[in-house]
């Protein structure tokens, strides 16, 4: 991971022992070169840096990744400025993962139960995606290696946070493979496989039926598995059957997907009793990518009412995908919709309608919408890493800046109106 | 104009000899040194920075290079304050030294080290127990305590449950266990008697204890342990002291040539290829790194000019200093007879209060009195911590503040119970609640039990 070249307008240069001081650390660009090597020196608006074996690398800080500048910020070495200055771009979008790094194995991926299909594999140096049936496991890999980048770039802790273990993804493009997969892994949350006991309200028959109408599910791994591969708990499970939206990178619903698994997994678990804003944080975020990535959403997200237990319905934004900022924002100089964030943040999933989701989408979007906000907002994901709640209205306006949450909203509003809200 | 200033200047240095004596040698000022305008009795002015210091005098240099001493009794009230608070130490260090991490500066101490990941809020290191890979669990707000499931499965005997632990959900039984090894890194303790007891007790279906063996605070204070979240790593005190370290590192040393060459000497400098020895007879030699054998390399390609300097400058500062100089925030900890455990003073909304440092406390908790004493909005009892003991009935809390020093946590939920299980009040016991890892990440703790701080920095 390290070797890959860190593609830079770097001056290579010998300097002065005295700079060889620092902690060695891996640097990431904005372009995703990495590079191990100690802090030299930060002077004006470039950094020195110190490879292992004393070659010098001087580069504008701008060119590094967010993260990375805000941990020379955090040094002490660097203005605030460096992390508030300028508009945030859509990473993902120019990244192109180095595809010498993606290996085909040639052992395929098997399962307890036989009818959860044979995978084939391909290792990236993040995910494992296997796949069975006709889609090939590479635009996956790509766009999964590509979203992963941008969570890097922009949230200072991920990188340490992920570890060195992959996540699994499994693309099953056949019925039998899938339904055998489903079964798997009610014998794993029913005990059968050593993962301990369900709880009492697990019910397989829901489970059934959710699997089967999702598009995506969660299998969580026996722990034998993950510790021979190196392996994160849960695996992403795409049924795959009859769609082509596998076949290229970043298409709108395999970004959607990811956004969430990977900032999901980054924020962990919040607690039952400080979780409002959870739900809304995370799918602004996926509509967010899915809309600035791939100019559209195609995404719909299923309810499952909590009274009858299998009554599922859909939910979406306007319908057509690529102009709910317009429609918006329309609604919101017209006084039909304002921008509120206590209220938003209690939302949930069944209570959604498309003016709803959009303005769950349009916060996100102002979250991320320059540097100092984006700055913010990953402070936001942070705090909600240690402290495992969601804060409240007026904490995360005091997190962007504001005094209070009127503040908050009429610059977000004016964003909507305004500003560089698509 | 400029000549009007630089004759003034002049006429100031030439009116030295008032309260100064100038040094033989005229050196340049450090690089970067703060310079300022020191004020004479006899109101005379000299730009100048300090860069050394006795009882009774201050050495300082200007920016052409002429270094004066200057009697402290020549200086005004104001300066002579200054140079009273200055510290040659941190001098060097902030100058030279500043980019070495504690990391560094702690193991060019010789502490070791040992990398921990997060596991949610908890520190976990793997280590060994008995030979066999084992999960740790670093927990200021315990004692050392083997999960008894696991001390069988390493085939270790678990004594008689004879023993009470008590922890945040009541007391458990627990039996003593000879534990012959463990091991963190390369670090090996042998010969340990530790309680085991069931870490699973009371927990939900499917759900199980995280870790095989709990690191208490009475290991940390043992091995003068230092707790680092931000560079997530712990460390154990050195074999020797500071001070041999310190000694040990800038005395003259024996290196070794491919071609069987021998010399006893110091690195003054370094470049990539080429490092420069003072050897004992005061002579220099330069000679290309490749020629030393694979040891001396590897010492080689480590060493640094700025832990050549922190090692001989700033053998004095403490972790404390270092931190402080990083504008972290400092607290004495605080101890409570008969217990390992370690203790801040800190508010809640706005009422004085002691917390307890809980590193295994993945979320802060309050005990249900105190929250409902100091005014925080306390919902029912329909929540549940874990912990030894088992699990007990909680209540989610709204506070509105808590601060330690000048950091302010405002507007936060926390789980309240009954930390103390009905036999004592908060009052009796000293301390309110757990400040667990959920705050310590969020505010990049440092632990040291060397010097019985505990280090807070607010962004």
């Amino acid at each position: 991971m390290i070797a890959r070249t860190f593609c830079l307008c770097a001056s290579l240069a010998w300097l002065a022992s005295s700079l060889h001081a620092a902690e060695t650390r891996v640097w990431m660009s904005r372009k995703g070169g990495l590079l191990e090597a100690k802090l030299g020196s930060f002077e004006k608006d470039s950094v020195t840096l110190v490879k292992p074996d004393n070659q010098i690398v001087t580069l504008k800080a701008e060119e590094l990744c967010l993260a990375d500048r805000q941990y020379l910020v955090d040094l002490g070495e660097a203005p605030k400025s460096l992390i508030t200055g300028g508009k945030a771009d859509l990473v993902e979008k120019d990244y192109k993962p180095d595809k010498k790094s993606f290996q085909e194995l040639e052992e395929k991926l098997t399962f307890s139960n036989p009818d959860a299909g044979s995978y084939t594999q391909l290792e990236t140096p993040h995910f494992i995606v296997a796949s069975v049936g006709r889609i090939r496991p590479h635009a996956v890999a790509e766009t999964a290696e590509r979203m992963w980048y941008g969570m890097a770039f922009e949230h200072m802790g991920f990188r340490k946070h992920w570890g060195d273990k992959r996540m699994l993804i499994l693309l099953v493009g056949d019925e039998t493979a899938h339904q055998g997969l489903c079964e798997y892994s009610i014998s794993l949350i029913e005990g059968e496989e050593g993962r301990g006991s369900a709880d009492e309200s697990f019910n397989a028959e829901i489970y059934r039926t959710r699997w089967k109408r999702n598009g995506t599910n969660s299998l969580y791994l026996p722990d034998d598995l993950t510790a021979a591969r190196k392996l994160q708990p849960v695996a992403l499970v795409f049924n795959t059957t009859g769609d082509d939206e596998f076949k290229q990178p970043l298409s709108p619903y395999v970004v959607h997907v990811l956004a969430g698994r990977l900032l999901g997994n980054y924020m962990g678990y919040v607690s039952d009793y400080a979780d409002q804003g959870y739900f809304a944080i995370l799918t602004g975020h996926k509509y967010y990518k899915e809309i600035g990535l791939a100019g559209k959403s195609e995404t719909n997200l299923l309810s499952v009412e909590s009274t009858g237990q299998d009554v599922i319905s859909s939910k979406s934004g306007f319908r057509d995908g690529s102009s709910w900022a317009k429609t918006l924002r329309e609604l919101v100089r017209k006084g039909q919709v304002e921008p509120k964030l206590g209220p938003m943040l209690r939302w949930r999933l069944d209570e959604l309608d498309p003016e709803k989701l959009v303005t769950i989408y349009s916060f996100s979007h102002y979250m991320q919408s320059d540097n100092q906000r984006l700055s913010a907002y990953s402070k936001l994901i942070r705090r909600i890493e240690t402290s495992n709640q969601v804060p409240p209205p007026a904490e995360i306006a005091k997190i962007f800046g504001f005094d209070t949450v009127e503040q908050l909203e009429t610059d977000w509003t004016t964003f909507i109106k305004e500003g560089d809200f698509k | 104009m400029k000549i009007h200033r630089l004759r003034l200047f002049l006429l100031s240095l030439l009116t030295i000899p008032a309260f100064a004596s100038e040094e033989q040698k005229p050196a340049p000022p450090p690089a970067e040194a703060v310079t300022r305008d020191f004020r004479g009795t006899n109101g005379v002015v000299i730009k100048a920075a300090i860069i050394d210091k006795t009882e009774t005098e201050a050495v300082l240099a200007t920016r052409d290079g002429k270094r004066m001493k200057v009697a402290l009794d020549n200086l005004v009230e104001e300066d002579r304050a200054y140079v009273k608070s200055w510290s040659k130490e941190e001098d060097v260090f902030l100058r030279k030294c500043r980019r070495l991490s504690i990391r560094q500066c702690l193991e060019l101490r010789g502490y070791e080290s040992f990398e921990f990941r997060f596991d949610g809020n908890h520190i976990m290191i793997d280590g060994k127990v008995n030979g066999k890979p084992a999960r740790m669990m670093a927990d200021t707000g315990a004692h050392t305590l083997l999960h008894d499931g696991f001390a069988k499965s390493v085939s270790l005997e678990v004594g008689p449950m004879t023993e009470k632990i008590y922890g945040v959900a009541g007391e458990q039984e627990a039996g003593w266990t000879a534990v012959p090894s463990f091991q963190i890194g390369e670090a090996v303790f042998k010969d340990r008697k530790i309680l085991a007891a069931d870490m699973n007790k009371d927990r939900p279906p499917g759900s199980k204890s995280n870790y095989d063996l709990l690191l208490g605070a009475d290991f940390m204070n043992q091995l003068d342990g230092v707790i680092s979240y931000p560079e997530q790593r712990i460390f154990f005190r050195p074999d020797r002291s500071d001070e041999d370290a310190a000694g040990g590192s800038t005395d003259f040393r024996l290196f070794k040539t491919k071609d069987g060459k021998v010399m006893r000497g110091k690195v003054v400098s370094k470049t990539p290829t080429v490092a420069t020895l003072k050897l004992v007879n005061g002579r220099e030699s330069q000679m290309p790194v490749s020629n030393f054998i694979e040891a001396d390399q590897t010492y080689l390609n480590a060493w640094t000019e700025e832990g050549a300097l922190f090692m001989e400058h700033c053998g004095g500062l403490s972790v404390e200093d270092i931190l402080r100089l990083r504008s972290y925030q400092s607290f004495q900890i605080r101890r409570v007879p008969h217990s390992k455990h370690v203790y801040v003073d800190g508010t809640l909304n706005d009422h004085k209060v002691t917390y307890c440092i809980d590193t295994g406390a993945f979320n802060s908790l309050l005990h249900i009195d105190a929250a409902k004493r100091y005014g925080c909005d306390v919902g029912p009892m329909d929540q549940e911590v874990w912990g030894i003991g088992g699990v007990q009935p909680a209540a989610a809390v709204k506070i509105d503040k808590i601060t330690l020093g000048s950091c302010v946590l405002t507007n936060r939920k926390l789980l309240a119970a009954d930390l103390f299980r009905g036999d004592a009040t908060d009052e009796d016991h000293g301390w309110i609640g757990l400040f667990g890892g959920d705050f310590m990440r969020e505010l990049e703790a440092y632990i040291t039990y060397t010097e019985d701080r505990f280090f807070l920095i607010q962004r």
